[in-house]
């Protein structure tokens, strides 16, 4: 963890699993509690953590598991704080979070919150505990202020990266 | 009929459901580890209890009397946040059968994002529920 006068960073580079992720956010909670006075931004970057580092823990590929070291990272830079989670997931299965995001992306927050209404009314706990909803609630929260790209690692595996960033 | 309490642990929220006094409570975060095997069980109770006042002919007690349910909730992920839609859903059953209920939102001050969530499960459920700010001695 590096902080100074404007510039504070929490970053983590380590295998996810539930009792990992147990670890990592209650020093999020506490690198927040330290770092971040603006009381609505705090807990909205605890949501968005919680939710994206969830759907890591909860769907990453059996057998990419023990290769896959889960990058986080929140930065705070030029009055906006910047939030960075990379994974490794099989090419194959990239496909439903590309069409998802797409389908989250640019819309309005009236757009955002239908999407979550048809979502969470028809939506189904899998086995895993996901209800479909993180990536629509990290839309929500963070204003639709996301990005994503997906950088290909070799044939079969590539790396999802996602952004999200809150404006003081 | 029964009183039913579930403490609160780090991850699952107090649970309070007093069926004779008609009172149901919600408080603290909720992000359990497996969200199934903890909301199932209180979907099933709530309505066995909705089934019990139609059975015992109790509606008429609850015409009177509202049945309260209070959410005080600190944190909810995605996923309770599902499940929080199904109890409020069951809500909305006991309000058709013609019991008489009463949703109580709590939030802090300055947390509108709180409160917003309220409005939206209102929307949703199509029940109508009432707002207060929540005080710290609140939350203890």
């Amino acid at each position: 963890m590096n902080k100074s006068l404007n510039k504070v960073n929490f970053v983590f580079l380590g295998y996810m699993n539930e009792q990992e992720l147990e670890i990592l956010l209650n020093k999020v909670n506490v690198f927040l509690d330290e770092n971040v006075t603006n009381l609505r931004i705090r807990r909205r970057i605890y949501i968005v953590t919680v939710e994206a580092l969830e759907n890591i823990s909860r769907h990453t590929d059996k057998e990419l598991r023990k290769n896959n070291k889960v990058k986080f990272s929140i930065k705070f830079e030029n009055n906006t704080y910047i939030l960075k989670f990379a994974n490794l997931v099989y090419c194959k299965n990239s496909e439903r979070i590309k069409s998802l995001l797409f389908k989250i992306k640019n819309k309005s927050k009236q757009e955002i919150k239908e999407l979550y209404k048809a979502t969470i009314t028809k939506a189904q706990i899998t086995p895993k505990g996901g209800a479909g909803l993180g990536l629509i609630e990290i839309a929500k929260v963070s204003g639709n202020n996301i990005d994503y790209k997906f950088k290909d690692i070799d044939d079969d595996i590539c790396e999802f990266i996602l952004e999200v960033k809150f404006d003081l | 009929m029964s009183k039913i309490v579930i403490d609160k642990t780090d991850r699952t929220p107090e649970l309070i459901i007093d069926t004779d006094n008609g009172f149901f409570s919600m408080q603290y975060d909720s992000r359990p580890e497996d969200v199934r095997k903890f909301y199932y069980p209180i979907l099933e109770k709530l309505k066995s209890i909705l089934e019990e006042i139609k059975q015992a002919g109790n509606l008429s007690y609850f015409k009177e009397k509202p049945f309260v349910f209070t959410f005080k909730l600190g944190y909810f992920n995605s996923s309770s946040a599902k499940f929080i839609l199904d109890i409020l859903n069951i809500v909305k059953l006991f309000k058709e059968s013609g019991i008489n209920v009463e949703v109580n939102w709590y939030y802090f001050e300055d947390e509108d994002d709180m409160k917003e969530a309220g409005e939206d499960f209102s929307e949703f459920c199509e029940v109508e529920f009432n707002y207060f700010i929540m005080e710290d001695d609140d939350d203890e």
